[in-house]
């Protein structure tokens, strides 16, 4: 039986495997971490090599709330204010229990905080949601989630967002 | 009998360009409601992409069609990973009557007016047969989608009016098609139908109301999805540290 | 021989409610308060509101510090403490040593301890240098500031970006391991209270859990849906000033990931703990104290009767407590000492 994107990302673990393979302790460093390009130029000088190799860093250093205030004013949205991060919506979620990279909760989260690094990971997942409006319904402050999860998806695409 | 037939032959037509002339204006609507949201039209990108398959080094326009049907096979029949792979099964099974109604409905009416203007009057009652049983799996669709949400009373609760109104009609819209479908099975002669009107009717408020309801949204998303891994194919050959074309040959 | 008076140790909210009542019913009162001024913490760190609907302060210190001074039955011993205590249940004498030294000796039949809080000092957990950054303040501090209507950093400037640190000095085996009680109460409301006054701010609370309690939990909601307040789950473990601002570095539990964010102002709700009062009063009357320094009553879930008999306590000494806990705390032991005058003089109440 033929997968249609699993492969593709099986592959892609495969070769991540092969960045940066000289650095030391490599294991403690997550793979997509590490940028490795094939061929650096500066200035018109061609500086490939090794030394062109770098780990980003994992931390958060800003809170950036453009995507948020989007989001707020994107149909199904208006509500993202209220989530208080208890987790019920992704208690309950059928996909979340299924696909360990959408979580409803943690989407909101990311995207109150402003972490587009975060966000940058994890845009693809939102589409995941199936709209089963089961997240809303045990929603203690009334967020929307299913909704919301609509106003993601838009805002995350939106044009020169990310 | 001529006038008859003329007369039927000219309400076939009407109603044709009738639902040609609303499709297009919800279609428009659909792309005005998209962009103001502030994003592309993906659908449209979809189209560009696939067009200009041949100057990218994806391998060619053959392979980049066969993702596309690999992409609306996993999709649109199986349904996964456009989320509705789940444990939640009323919601996938009530969504997948509608998309497959849909589909039915779709190729039947088409075809359907092909074949009776093209007079091959035992091909029309098989896609009139076809058209109802579309009718029915679509409307039936519909049903459990509403039923789930109106049974549960924490579901029902927070279940926003456009969704019990887009479901309603699709219940409608299927009932209608099926109706009209039988009818003009059993009477292959009649002049025009009232189930056909009120098809018709029905139609015409699902088009104008479909742009500013969730389908508009779930279009969009679709489309984005195929795109996407139409897309993630071709940055994968791009970025081969093998470099060139020479890995492209397997693309999957 | 029997007295008609009883002694009250401490002039904050609870001592004061417990002197008015006691007044009120004809009893005679010794208010004894360390400080200079009666009121205790709200006078003190001139609280602006209080929780949970944000009230004037005045609405309830205002009355209760009039009908004090108002009062003849009531004397007011500020800047003085009890030097020693005498006697037994019903007929005590105590010694009340002013701040230039002279002692007066007072017959009582009663005492109340309500000796109050203290917030902790945040010089003593070094994460937050405080006391070393400027711009880093203590939730008493701020309560100051926002009455005075002006919230701005040490050059002046208004502060755009501030954070608030829950649990400083609380719930912690290195300081006290206790819970405050009211301080994610107090400082969501001063949140709130900052969005108003300086509505282009952006405040985030660093919480571990937000405990406000019972009906207090409008404000958390509010915070939320009415004034956009941004919550993140997480501890913050160095602050560092980097010339212009504040240099937060924490982990975002929800993410599992650092963080390391610039802010302009920094608030530590800094935590109640026993204070150098109540540690007086339980050397003078023979209290127990609890394991935490707090004083210890006979059965924990009845605060007022604290082990020897006739000496009653209430409000923050014995637990960390909102106002209107304390105020309570104080009309109970009240109760509590007009019945032991009442029995002892063997008549009834004198009203």
């Amino acid at each position: 039986m033929v997968d249609g994107p699993e492969t593709h990302s099986a592959k892609r673990d495969d070769e991540s495997k092969e960045k940066g393979k000289f650095i030391v302790e490599r294991d403690y460093i997550e793979p997509t971490r590490i940028v490795e390009p094939s061929s650096l130029t500066a200035e018109g000088v061609d500086i490939s090599g090794r030394w062109g190799t770098i780990v980003l860093p994992r931390t958060i250093n800003e809170f950036d709330t453009s995507i948020y205030e989007r989001v707020k004013r994107l149909p199904g949205g208006s509500h993202i204010a209220n989530c208080w991060q208890c987790g019920n919506c992704s208690a309950i979620c059928p996909v979340a229990h299924e696909h360990p990279e959408f979580n409803p909760r943690y989407l909101i989260h990311i995207v109150k905080m402003g972490y587009t690094s975060e966000i940058e990971r994890l845009k693809d997942s939102v589409y995941l949601c199936s709209g089963c409006g089961l997240c809303s319904s045990v929603c203690p402050r009334g967020v929307d989630p299913q909704h919301v999860m609509i106003a993601l998806s838009l805002a995350f695409h939106a044009k020169g967002v990310l | 009998m001529s006038t008859a037939n003329g007369f039927l032959a000219g309400y076939s037509f009407g109603a044709a360009a009738y639902v040609v002339i609303l499709t297009l204006l919800s279609l428009v609507l659909t792309v005005v409601r998209t962009r103001s949201w502030g994003v592309s039209f993906t659908p449209l990108d979809l189209i560009r992409t696939l067009l200009s398959a041949q100057d990218r080094k994806t391998g060619g326009f053959k392979s980049t069609i066969r993702v596309v049907a690999d992409s609306t096979y996993h999709n649109v029949f199986r349904l996964r990973r456009a989320g509705a792979w789940c444990n939640e099964a009323v919601h996938v099974d009530g969504r997948a009557l509608v998309l497959y109604g849909s589909i039915g409905l779709i190729i039947a009416s088409i075809l359907g007016f092909i074949s009776y203007h093209a007079g091959t009057g035992l091909i029309t009652g098989v896609l009139l047969g076809l058209e109802s049983i579309s009718g029915v799996v679509f409307a039936a669709g519909g049903f459990i989608l509403i039923f789930r949400r109106a049974k549960a009373p924490n579901i029902r609760a927070v279940t926003h009016k456009d969704t019990w109104a887009l479901q309603g009609l699709i219940i409608l819209l299927g009932v209608s098609s099926a109706l009209s479908s039988v009818y003009g099975l059993v009477n292959p002669t009649a002049s025009s139908s009232l189930p056909h009107i009120i098809t018709l009717v029905v139609l015409g408020a699902f088009l104008l109301y479909a742009p500013f309801s969730e389908l508009a949204f779930l279009i969009w998303k679709g489309a984005l999805i195929t795109l996407k891994t139409v897309r993630g194919d071709a940055r994968k050959g791009e970025s081969n540290p093998a470099g060139g074309g020479q890995m492209l040959g397997e693309q999957r | 021989m029997a007295s008609d008076g009883v002694l009250i140790v401490g002039g904050g909210p609870a001592g004061l409610r417990a002197a008015v009542d006691l007044a009120e019913m004809g009893f005679d009162v010794v208010l004894v308060e360390r400080r200079a001024e009666l009121g205790g913490a709200p006078i003190r760190w001139k609280y602006h509101t209080l929780a949970p609907e944000m009230r004037p302060t005045e609405e309830v210190m205002d009355p209760l510090i009039d009908a004090c001074k108002s009062s003849k039955r009531i004397t007011i011993h500020t800047s003085s403490v009890v030097s020693s205590f005498r006697g037994s249940v019903g007929e005590f004498s105590v010694d009340v040593r002013g701040a230039d030294g002279p002692v007066s000796t007072h017959q009582v039949g009663a005492v109340v301890v309500a000796t109050g809080f203290e917030h902790f000092d945040a010089r003593v957990d070094p994460r937050y240098a405080y006391g070393r950054s400027p711009d880093v303040i203590g939730i008493n501090e701020l309560e100051g500031m926002l009455r005075s209507g002006r919230v701005v950093r040490h050059d002046g400037s208004t502060p755009k970006r501030i954070g608030f640190v829950f649990c400083v000095g609380s719930r912690d085996r290195s300081t006290n391991p206790w819970c405050c009680t009211v301080c994610c109460g107090v400082s969501i409301k001063q949140a709130i209270e900052l969005r108003r006054l300086l509505p282009d701010s952006q405040i985030y609370m660093i919480y571990m859990d937000i405990r406000t309690w019972g009906l207090w939990e409008k404000l958390y909601w509010d915070s939320m849906e009415k004034y956009g307040i941004n919550y993140i789950r997480g501890r913050v473990g160095e602050v560092y000033y980097t010339g212009e601002k504040l240099l937060v570095k924490g982990e975002d539990t929800l993410v599992r990931g650092p963080i390391e964010v610039l802010f302009d102002m920094l608030v530590l709700a800094v935590g109640m703990e026993p204070g150098e009062g109540t540690r007086q009063a339980a050397r003078v009357f023979g209290l127990n104290l609890n394991e935490y320094g707090f004083l210890k009553p006979r059965q924990p879930n009845i605060h007022f009767d604290s082990g020897v008999g006739g000496v009653f306590l209430a409000g923050a000494c014995v637990a960390p407590m909102s106002i209107e806990e304390a105020l309570e705390e104080g009309s109970a032991a009240a109760m509590q000492a007009a019945k032991v005058l009442i029995r002892s003089s063997k008549q009834r109440v004198p009203i």
